[in-house]
């Protein structure tokens, strides 16, 4: 039992120190990967710099909960504190685009391409490392918020699970996706970090469990670190590089159907032979400069001459002065005639509002300041794109550096990470691009949900499991807390008091706070009158010192024997060196001693005595019982305290005074908090039998016990603790 | 209260006070004296027996509870004792019952005086066992 114990309680405090390094590795490999340039799509087309503060929340709450588990007094709260107020700010970031440090650049593509922006840092991460960073904290702070730690892992576990199954199947095919997804490392990262914080939070919560109380927690981390690997190197892996296959293979055949959307009109215009325009007749007005193009090219429309006659002063732009037909020129009429081949006019909204069109145009000859135009509207000939843009693809089309086509929300100056930026192959002097940048529903239809269901009910099986063990455990603890009570051995089992008990802890109570008062009385008497020769207020004070910590003491005792909010809350096991503990303890009572006529010698027999103990406790309990033995031994004589290696597995503390002994039966009596006085009438003394007992129980709560005994004259306590 | 105390003074009785409680036996032996009483003191039962056979008390305030030999058992030693006949005895207890109080009279004391004490009620048995004292079984 004992030793069983004591391996549960080593193993539910590995849990965490587990995910501790996998968090770590998580977060550092994710760093590592985005640093060395694998882009964006290692896990998606994520925003890098977002996932980085992603890597570094995993890395932070891996050192704390590492450090939390090592014992390094308050510094998880610290961290914790970071994580939660890193989390904050990067929600404010997405709130009021602050620029925190992150490349503007990626901020502004969050806020064009919001579905792929949220998809890297989407509310539930937040939510999570703002539950994760508070639990860190409670956990570091205080030892009583344990529960509160253990339930906000749990909801941090929960919330996991719930982007990991949201992610999956269910939310794909909704607008709203990107609020709920998020990448699968990001998932599995807070699933790791909610089970090491329950975990955490478990065993501060129960120092004292069982092996069925480990075998979940241990079961839960296992499951994922062994899905977490395989999705890693395996699954996600394979996924990853056949979505890298499907975009090569999509983007050459956009390439393709591009080329050829506009390398067909072209070519027909070009075939159109230069025909001067028909000869002015005097005395009628000059016919419109604008001629209709005979014959058709499928997707190609208003196909026109127009005659640019030039002006006075020689310039062919004065003379296009009032033409409304050539708006669309717009200066650029030098530049048409430098290149002399065709160029690009820029977009113009369709009659319809959809759509974009095209304007090719070229010099009709060499000599000339005739012009070919040709329209090509994104309704007919880039008809046939959507088909292949529609499955999850955004592209811009570019001529001459300028965007003349876009699909999406995909920006040319700044392109998503995963992109593909390849030039088309044109007639004509003009340069032409062509930039392909994959979405997320291009990942999501490509994506097996199979992974993630099988973590998700994994877990929900694991999070059961512990659910049905720590139900089973509390039943166990109900059954062996009544039967104690029925075989009456009520010893720490503060719970089972039973109304005489209670009759006899109130008496033994108001007996040790009435002999404090009735000295405190006796000073208030004295010093009412004049004092006595050989009495000075020096002396005076000195006694009611004492009371007063001899009150104190009493109900530290009541405190630490109390049902509910008892020492069990405050539990931090860790290792300690027992020897150098009852040396302080010793130590204090010698030079803090409540009388100078008894000492208190110390004999260690092993140097190096570890017991994993929670160090405030057990210093308490050990004080409680060198005070009782010091209170009841004959002026001039020592209480010895020795402490021994015992018997391997458990370490022995003796204490033992030359007061006189005890009467049989009385040593059981002597540990129990209801000893009382109508049970002990005759026994020598029953006072601090109350730290006494509040000893006894703080010792059970180290795996430990104490037992009196009065072989040989005087009363020796004796103390068994178990060993780590 | 100050005016008894003042008559106590002045008619000063022998005290032994026992006590393994230190610091109950010595203030309670201060204030005694302050009192005007001849108080001695003693910290065991023991202790309380080599007193005796050189101090005649006319009060023994004695705790019941005592390492060694119990204040009952020191009340019936000093019942024997003829020379301690009309000796008023004590008891001083921290713990209020019937039954401790009957088992005291029993053992020989003739009142039991709570913890803490009641001074006037102290003062006034006091004052009786000056001028009338003895047992009062």
């Amino acid at each position: 039992m004992l030793s069983e114990n004591a391996l549960s309680a080593r193993a539910v405090h590995l849990v965490p120190l587990v995910c501790a390094a996998l968090l770590t590795l998580l977060g550092v490999g994710t760093l590592v990967a985005w640093q060395l340039g694998s882009g964006g799509f290692l896990f998606a087309p994520s925003i890098p710099a977002i996932e980085g503060v992603v890597a570094a929340a995993f890395v932070l709450s891996g050192v704390a909960l590492l450090v939390l588990q090592l014992g390094w007094g308050r510094f998880p709260a610290v961290v914790g504190g970071c994580v939660a107020g890193l989390a904050l700010l990067v929600s404010l970031q997405q709130v009021l685009e602050l620029d925190l440090g992150v490349d503007a650049a990626v901020l502004e593509g969050l806020a064009s391409a919001r579905s792929v922006a949220w998809v890297s840092i989407d509310p539930t991460t937040l939510i999570a490392f703002v539950l994760a960073g508070t639990t860190l904290a409670l956990l570091g702070t205080n030892a009583r918020h344990a529960f509160a730690g253990t339930a906000l892992g749990a909801l941090v576990a929960t919330l996991g699970v719930v982007a990991l199954l949201e992610g999956s199947s269910a939310a794909r095919s909704f607008e709203w996706i990107g609020y709920f997804h998020t990448t699968t490392p990001t998932a599995v990262g807070l699933l790791v970090v909610g089970i090491g914080l329950a975990a955490a939070g478990l065993e501060r919560r129960e120092p004292g469990s069982e092996a069925v109380d480990w075998a979940a927690p241990v079961a839960v981390g296992v499951t994922v670190a062994l899905i977490g690997a395989i999705l890693w190197q395996g699954l996600r892996g394979h996924e990853l590089r056949q979505l890298q296959r499907i975009l090569d293979e999509r983007t050459q055949t956009i390439s393709v159907a591009v080329q050829n959307s506009l390398a067909g009109p072209m070519a027909y215009l070009d075939q159109f032979p230069y025909e001067p325009p028909p000869a002015a007749e005097p005395g009628r007005p000059s016919a419109s400069p604008v001629r209709q193009l005979g014959g058709h090219f499928p997707g190609l429309r208003a196909t026109t001459w127009i005659d640019l006659p030039r002006g006075a002063d020689g310039s062919p732009a004065q003379a296009l002065e009032g033409i409304s037909e050539l708006g669309f020129l717009e200066g650029r009429y030098e530049t048409l005639l430098e290149s002399g081949g065709p160029v690009l006019s820029g977009p113009i909204p369709l009659d319809g509002g959809t759509g974009f069109r095209i304007v090719l145009y070229r010099r009709a000859a060499e000599d000339s300041t005739a012009l070919i135009t040709g329209v090509i509207s994104g309704s007919s000939v880039f008809a046939s794109l959507p088909r292949f843009l529609g499955s999850g693809l955004d592209v811009v089309v570019l001529c001459n550096d300028e965007p003349v086509f876009r699909h999406g929300e995909i920006r040319a100056d700044r392109p998503l990470p995963g992109h593909r930026r390849l030039p088309l192959e044109l007639p004509g002097p003009a340069s032409w691009e062509m930039i392909v940048a994959p979405r997320i529903d291009l990942l999501d239809a490509n994506r097996s949900a199979l992974p993630e269901v099988v973590l998700g009910a994994s877990l929900v099986i694991a999070l059961l499991l512990t659910a049905l063990t720590r139900t089973a455990r509390v039943a166990r603890v109900r059954a062996r807390v009544l039967e104690e009570g029925q075989q009456g051995r009520g010893a720490a089992a503060a719970p089972t008091m039973q109304v005489a008990d209670f009759n006899r802890f109130v008496a033994t109570l108001g007996h040790e706070i009435r002999n404090p008062l009735a000295v405190i009385q006796n000073v208030v008497q004295v010093l009412e009158g004049d004092l006595p020769v050989g009495v000075d207020e020096e002396r005076l004070r000195a006694i009611l010192t004492r009371q007063v910590d001899q009150l104190a003491h009493v109900m530290d005792a009541v405190l630490d024997l109390q049902a509910e909010g008892g020492p069990e809350d405050l539990v931090e096991m860790r290792d300690l060196d027992l020897g150098s503990l009852i040396e302080e303890v010793v130590d204090a009572a010698n030079t803090r001693a409540a009388r100078e006529d008894v000492v208190a010698t110390l004999k260690i027999d092993e140097p190096r005595v570890i017991v994993k103990a929670d160090r405030e406790l057990l210093r308490r309990a050990f004080h409680n019982l060198l005070r009782f033995s010091l209170s009841r031994a004959p002026a001039g004589t020592s209480v010895r305290v020795a402490v021994e290696a015992g018997d391997g597995a458990r370490a022995t503390v003796r204490i033992g005074d030359r007061g006189s002994g005890l009467e049989p039966g009385d040593a059981e009596r002597l540990l129990s908090p209801f000893s009382g006085l109508e049970r002990s009438v005759g026994s020598r003394t029953a006072e601090g039998t109350l730290a006494l007992a509040a000893a006894g129980r703080l010792i059970e709560l180290h795996g430990g016990e104490v037992s009196a005994s009065s072989e040989g004259g005087g009363l020796e306590l004796r103390v068994l603790l178990p060993r780590t | 209260m100050m005016l008894l105390a003042a008559a106590a003074r002045s008619v000063g009785c022998r005290l032994l006070v026992v006590d393994h409680h230190r610091d109950f036996a010595d203030s309670l032996a201060m204030m005694l004296r302050q009192r005007g009483h001849e108080v001695r003191v003693a910290y065991d039962g023991g202790e309380a027996l080599d007193v005796l056979a050189t101090f005649e008390p006319q009060v023994v305030l004695c705790e019941l509870r005592l390492p060694g030999m119990t204040g009952y058992e020191l009340a019936e030693a000093v019942r024997e004792d003829p020379t301690m006949s009309q000796a008023s005895l004590i008891a001083l207890s921290a713990h209020r019952s019937g039954k401790t109080e009957r088992h005291a009279r029993r053992a020989g004391f003739d009142r039991l005086l709570l913890k803490p004490l009641d001074v006037e009620e102290l003062d006034r048995l006091l004052e009786r066992s000056q001028f009338g004292g003895g047992s009062q079984t």
